[in-house]
């Protein structure tokens, strides 16, 4: 009898793989939830390869990272501790060169998760050592990772760690630690729960001098509450990584774990049988996170579910990556402020809020990265170069024939091919009102067709 | 409405074709060095505490909730550069030769400097 309820225990566990197409569509979702989108080649090379080697060479690849293609060229040389938006061109740069595009992506995934503001931090060198962190950490056990995280130099300045001792614990990282970074708002915690942890949470402490500033972060014993602390009904004398562990046992810890994690990849929540397996697959691996992300990326909600909003930043990188163009401006840091993601500046401890990704301000922004993103290729109407060659009998289907070619041939849906064509033969028109507008106006016409087929729907989805 | 259409087509055009906006895409220098100071109630923090002898680009950004300003002298000198006041988020640059030496760096307003806005930046071949 108890053998029977094993094996019944172990079917209602299996997560559903997708089995159908896996053409140019599918792999551009692919492409785009994890990482930031293709390069050229890159759709033939993962068609090729058939959903579950691509998925694999995505979660698991064999080389190391390797940064590939033109490095940035600034006014000064990248110096992401010294320079201000150099950090946040330091890691667009990464995920825009990066070979191991899930690596990056999952580091933006903790950055959110775990989501630490330079604005609390005021220090870019303890930043970027977290993106490091986060990095380094992002596939391997969550445990290890919250571990990490707990005692990460800019996530104790942001949240009060630093200098919370016995005499004053704080409750800021205690209670984000459940509610936001391991079990959720409405888990099963208590107030009592939040202190508790605080308490257990002591002893941290750094030092600050004119000459190093604040550093020699550290855990002191003396600093540590000693008392014993009952937390989730539990009593014992718990230190910081107790505290870690007992959110990481508690029974609703792998629930909101595998929820929050598929939310980031999966537009439709994850609940009934799925979330069971998903809870299941968590456990019996280790509490890993490569894993789990391998079983989302080939689910078949991945592949046949609705569009996701491209994150700001996602948008940003991918349409240089269509170029295989390099970064040559730090304008992408006040231009990701202006689209709502400004790397290492979420807007508070929960992370950037994805509702508001294409709101009215924030999409202006998205006009303006669009521009900025096809400015190196931009070609010149008054300028013999791009003019002189240029077919002043180029017709509205060899328009879009052009501008498809520079993005990469991206899937289009008819309403969108049907907007680009009719604004092709309105501009042609304009174009064939006077001789001398022939050639300039139809190159007008194209570097105007870029930026809006980077900013149609489509483009905007994946 | 037909007329509408054309405008907004050519304006279109013309705002996305014409206005290219040239980016920056600089020359390095070796002979460089770059050192953020960021400033808060009460305190400035420097992202490198040495550099050597260069033209030395020096921002300091105000992450604090009060204006802040960031004075520069080297000691043994009488010459003090200052980034000028810059408001909460707000951030300031100048660039200038450091010569082998300490400096100091301090925020002038109001009583921030005795509060423990100062901090020091030594200049040495080795780094």
């Amino acid at each position: 009898m108890a053998r029977k309820k094993k094996k019944s225990k172990s079917k209602s566990v299996k997560i559903p793989v997708y089995t159908g197409k896996f053409g140019q569509k599918e792999v551009e979702r692919l492409l785009w939830r994890a990482g930031f989108g293709p390069r050229p080649g890159d759709i033939k090379r993962y068609k090729r390869l058939g959903m579950k080697r691509a998925v694999a060479s995505i979660v698991s690849p064999k080389r190391k990272a390797q940064l590939v293609g033109p490095s940035p060229q600034l006014e000064d040389p990248l110096k992401p501790n010294d320079i201000w938006g150099h950090d946040h061109i330091w890691w667009l740069d990464r995920m825009v060169r990066s070979n191991h595009q899930l690596e990056e992506r999952m580091t933006l995934i903790w950055h959110d998760w775990f989501a630490t503001s330079n604005d609390g931090v005021g220090n870019q060198k303890l930043m970027i050592a977290q993106n490091e962190m986060l990095r380094q950490k992002c596939l391997g056990s969550f445990r290890g990772l919250l571990y990490n995280v707990t005692v990460d130099p800019a996530m104790l300045i942001w949240l009060s760690g630093d200098g919370s001792d016995k005499r004053s614990p704080n409750e800021n990282y205690g209670r984000e630690m459940m509610e936001l970074f391991t079990l959720g708002a409405g888990a099963r915690y208590t107030e009592d729960d939040v202190r508790e942890h605080a308490r257990a949470l002591t002893g941290f402490t750094s030092d600050w001098n004119e000459d190093d500033g604040q550093h020699n972060f550290r855990f002191e014993e003396k600093r540590h509450d000693n008392d014993p602390k009952t937390i989730f009904g539990k009593t014992g004398n718990f230190g910081w990584q107790d505290s870690c562990n007992l959110c990481i046992d508690h029974p609703d810890h792998a629930a909101f774990f595998v929820q929050k994690l598929w939310s980031y990849f999966v537009p439709v929540p994850l609940k009934g049988k799925n979330l069971k397996a998903f809870i299941s697959l968590y456990k019996r691996k280790g509490y890993r996170v490569r894993p789990v992300v391998q079983a989302i990326l080939m689910h078949p909600a991945f592949y046949k579910g609705p569009a996701m909003i491209k994150p700001p930043i996602v948008f940003t990188a991918g349409l240089l990556r269509a170029q295989n163009a390099g970064i040559t401006s730090d304008a992408w840091a006040w231009l990701s402020e202006q689209t709502g993601q400004r790397l290492f500046f979420p807007p508070n401890v929960s992370g950037w809020d994805d509702d508001a990704w294409l709101d009215t301000g924030r999409f202006r922004g998205r006009w303006n990265v669009a521009r900025y993103a096809t400015d190196e290729a931009l070609l010149d109407p008054s300028d013999n170069k791009d003019a002189k060659n240029w077919d002043p009998e180029e017709t509205p289907e060899q328009a879009y024939k052009n501008v498809m070619n520079f993005w990469g041939n991206p899937t289009v849906n008819g309403p969108t091919r049907a907007v680009l064509m009719d604004f092709a033969r309105k501009s042609g028109q304009q174009a064939d009102s006077a001789k001398w507008k022939k050639k300039p106006y139809r190159v007008m016409r194209q570097n105007a067709m870029r930026t809006l087929l980077a900013m149609s729907p489509d483009h905007q989805t994946s | 409405m037909r007329h509408c259409a054309k405008t907004l087509t050519v304006a279109v055009l013309l705002a996305i074709g014409i206005a290219s906006g040239a980016l920056a895409s600089g020359m390095t220098s070796s002979a460089s060095s770059a050192v953020q100071a960021s400033g808060s109630e009460f305190r400035i923090g420097l992202s490198r505490n040495q550099v050597a002898p260069s033209r030395l680009r020096l921002e300091f950004v105000n992450y604090g909730e009060d204006d802040h300003d960031l004075a520069v002298r080297r000691v043994g000198t009488s010459l003090v550069r200052n980034l000028g006041t810059t408001r909460p988020g707000d951030r300031a640059v100048k660039r200038f030769t450091v010569r082998r030496g300490t400096y100091l760096l301090w925020c002038t307003l109001s009583d921030h400097r005795a509060r423990g806005m100062k901090a020091t930046l030594k200049v040495r071949k080795s780094s």
